[in-house]
């Protein structure tokens, strides 16, 4: 072939661009620590990372969501091991109530103190997490119970201002946790009081008839109330129960996920991020071919037939 | 015998035909880094040949003497085939090349994968009403919702916006390569008018010719046509579709095309209907066509997604217990698209209208918002039946392979277009050793023709001087 001087020189301009351009490719790698940086560099990775990003993001909520809901169940249950050790204390004094030996003043004592435990009671169901009351249904921002003092509302002696919808978040896609137990079921559904399998008396109309029966010395009446305090406390243990089976299935679904993530977040980084070391070897690799593409022009187009005519 | 002075003309002849190639040798030196410049040879033959009379041959059939030399013609070295494919092969770099200008500005516009994409921007805004169906009641969770969602429409918008100012830079661009064809095309007319004169009067005009294959090289570029020649030198440049860019025959009657839009066509109503197939304008015409699919693409995951919201949204309740309003809306009315899709600016004011609780839910009710949040997930019949952050992917992927394809097209045809330049110049191109060599070569051959008359000289100094003087 008949090689002439432009076709050298358009051969050694192409073949230093071309070597620049892999050069600046590889620049723009180590510089950005990522393999690839727009969709043409490698559709399909490209593909892969936005769909990872896409799982990473939504996994990082539902965390977020596992830890609050967690946050919620345990906050509950710590209400209601309250609300255990109040109902145990009446329990407590309930015993000693239905001792027929027991003075007059000594039960009006005891009735005073029950009043109180009414009120701890009336505070344990208004426990308020972040600012939001737990035993409130969705009716969040609002005290669920108020003591009340008119005796003919069937609510008497403590209202339920809440309502009985479940609070239901998102742990993984389409699935979810209620994370509230209603005050309804917690403090107004606890005694079964005829054995019809339905719980038709609350913790605070119990604490009540304690207190009226201790006021009055009545030692049957008083004793009477002592089952009923132990399907109570039964009740709010088989709540507890739940709710701790339910953060403990958090606790582990959380620890899963975390696994996933790492796995999600090291795939990733293999496809999406560059390994330093190979790159700035490349990098050395291409600005040697550069360095001798340069060194070839300046041999191949130094000399020509001229130089030797004189 | 041939007359005393015979001789002298054929020496003259030489240095002359040596001069003329000397000429050219210079010409071609002065010229190898011209554009375009194809080497010029000068061709040599040999005069007819003195047939001369002898005594038994008076017609001169006894013996001939060589009269000398004469140059034919310059000619240009030139292969036209290599010419015709490297215009095809230019058109198609030309039509590649534009594909790829544009394909690499969308992937700016959509700017994956990074952390500020719609990627992102999706993630973010099903989270945020994630957060909302759990904090309801919370105001400052009820902000991000409205501001995440604000900076999706936002990013909505203004992807579209650049979409639509890539298209009309697309047109102007479009606008400018038919101004360029109109122009070329009137610079061939009027080379051709010069060719053919110089033609007419029997001359070779090699560098006008070279110019008007150099303009025909840069046409190639933007637009695929045929070129026939005829006898008087001209060329006819046939389009697409039948239609005459510049008239051949009569050497400068061209048809001017003209733009509208990404719309190409002739100027005048009667010329055959314009069929572009190759070159920059096709590859722009093609490229806007690909960036309506994103827009369209875009604006159909911006509709979805606002309907999608939207219908949920509005059968829920907000914090004061009223139904919802529509969550997005189109900015100015009509259909919602991404050039238009914004937050409801009622919601955007007073955020305690968001609907997060599903009809009759308390203040913490975060279902209806959960229910939004969950539509990451759903199968959308209005997007062929994928998520809203798949479909976005599945057109990020097409953008992607469409403009590495674009990529490796161009790279493709510029190492073809390279190679077939590197034949032609191996062809036509001026080699500097070739023409010193050459020199030379005429550099000597004139130096004996001329000694050739100093040779004759000295033998008519022996006739004229010298003979028959006696001392």
């Amino acid at each position: 072939m008949r090689v002439t001087n432009r076709m050298l020189n358009n051969n050694v301009i192409r073949n230093i661009n071309r070597n620049l351009e892999i050069m600046s490719r590889t620049q723009e790698q180590m510089s950005s620590g990522k393999a690839v940086s727009r969709p043409s560099d490698d559709p399909i990775v490209v593909a892969r990372v936005l769909a990872f990003k896409t799982s990473i993001a939504a996994n990082d909520q539902y965390k977020k969501n596992m830890e609050d809901a967690r946050g919620w169940l345990d906050a509950s249950e710590r209400a209601l091991d309250m609300a255990t050790a109040t109902l145990q204390r009446a329990r407590e004094l309930a015993v000693y109530g239905a001792n027929g030996t027991m003075p007059d003043e000594s039960m009006e004592a005891l009735a005073a103190e029950v009043d109180q435990l009414i009120d701890e009671m009336v505070q344990i169901g208004n426990t308020s997490y972040g600012g939001r009351f737990l035993f409130a249904g969705t009716d969040t921002p609002e005290a669920p119970f108020e003591r009340i003092t008119d005796n003919t509302d069937p609510e008497f002696p403590v209202k339920y201002n809440g309502d009985t919808q479940k609070l239901d978040w998102e742990v993984a896609p389409q699935v979810t946790i209620t994370v509230n137990e209603n005050g309804k079921y917690v403090f107004n559904q606890a005694i079964d009081t005829n054995g019809d399998n339905t719980a038709d008396k609350g913790i605070f109309k119990l604490l009540y008839e304690l207190y009226e029966a201790l006021k009055n010395h009545n030692n049957t009446q008083v004793s009477n109330t002592l089952g009923q305090f132990d399907q109570a406390i039964d009740h709010i243990l088989d709540i507890r129960a739940t709710l701790g089976a339910r953060s403990n299935r958090l606790e582990m679904a959380t620890s899963r996920l975390d696994d996933t993530q790492i796995g999600l977040t090291k795939t990733m980084s293999k496809l999406e991020d560059i390994d330093l070391a190979e790159t700035v070897m490349n990098y050395k690799n291409q600005e040697n071919v550069y360095r001798a593409s340069l060194a070839t022009g300046a041999m191949v187009l130094q000399p020509s037939l001229i130089d030797y005519l004189r | 015998m041939p007359g005393t002075f015979f001789g002298f003309n054929t020496a003259l002849r030489g240095m002359q035909a040596q001069q003329r190639g000397i000429y050219t040798t210079s010409h071609n030196i002065a010229n190898a880094n011209t554009e375009g410049y194809t080497r010029q040879r000068v061709v040599l033959a040999t005069l007819p040949a003195y047939p001369v009379p002898s005594m038994n041959h008076p017609g001169g059939t006894g013996w001939q003497i060589g009269t000398g030399v004469f140059s034919q013609e310059t000619r240009r070295l030139r292969e036209e085939f290599l010419d015709s494919q490297i215009r095809r092969e230019t058109g198609s770099l030309g039509q590649w090349e534009q594909v790829q200008d544009v394909l690499k500005q969308v992937e700016i516009v959509f700017n994956e994968p990074s952390d500020t994409g719609f990627n992102t921007m999706l993630s973010q805004f099903w989270a945020s009403w994630q957060e909302l169906s759990k904090y309801a009641e919370s105001s400052p969770v009820r902000t991000t919702v409205v501001e995440t969602a604000n900076a999706l429409a936002e990013a909505f918008r203004h992807s579209a916006a650049q979409l639509n100012q890539i298209k009309d830079d697309i047109d102007q661009t479009i606008e400018l390569k038919v101004k360029e064809v109109n122009s070329l095309a009137q610079q061939v007319a009027d080379l051709n008018g010069q060719i053919k004169n110089i033609i007419a009067a029997g001359d070779q005009p090699n560098d006008l010719m070279d110019q008007r294959d150099l303009l025909l090289d840069r046409l190639s570029k933007i637009i695929d046509f045929t070129i026939t020649t005829s006898s008087n030198g001209t060329i006819t440049i046939t389009l697409g579709g039948g239609g005459n860019l510049v008239e051949g025959i009569d050497g400068s009657t061209i048809h001017e095309l003209q733009s509208s839009g990404s719309a190409v066509s002739w100027v005048e109503a009667t010329q055959p209907a314009l069929n572009i197939s190759n070159g920059e304008l096709f590859g722009l015409q093609k490229a806007k066509s690909e960036v309506d699919t994103y827009l369209t693409n875009l604006d159909t995951l911006a509709g979805e997604l606002a309907t999608a919201v939207n219908n949920i949204h509005t059968s829920g309740d907000d914090l004061s217990g009223t139904g919802g309003e529509n969550f997005f809306v189109a900015n100015g009315g009509g259909p919602i698209t991404a050039g238009n899709i914004q937050v409801n600016p009622n919601i955007k004011t007073n955020v305690t209208k968001i609907a997060a609780a599903s009809s009759g839910g308390g203040p913490g009710d975060g279902s209806n918002a959960l229910a939004i949040a969950q539509l990451q997930h759903e199968l959308i019949p209005g997007l062929s039946n994928t998520t809203f952050d798949d479909y976005y992917k599945n057109f990020t992927a097409k953008l992607g392979v469409d403009a590495h394809e674009a990529v490796r097209m161009t790279t493709n045809q510029g190492v073809l277009v390279d190679q077939l330049t590197n034949r032609k110049e191996s062809i036509s191109g001026v080699s500097l050793d070739e023409e010193m060599a050459s020199m030379l070569q005429y550099q000597r051959a004139y130096e004996a023709a001329a000694r050739m008359i100093t040779t004759l000289d000295s033998m008519l100094d022996k006739i004229i001087n010298g003979m028959g003087v006696t001392r």
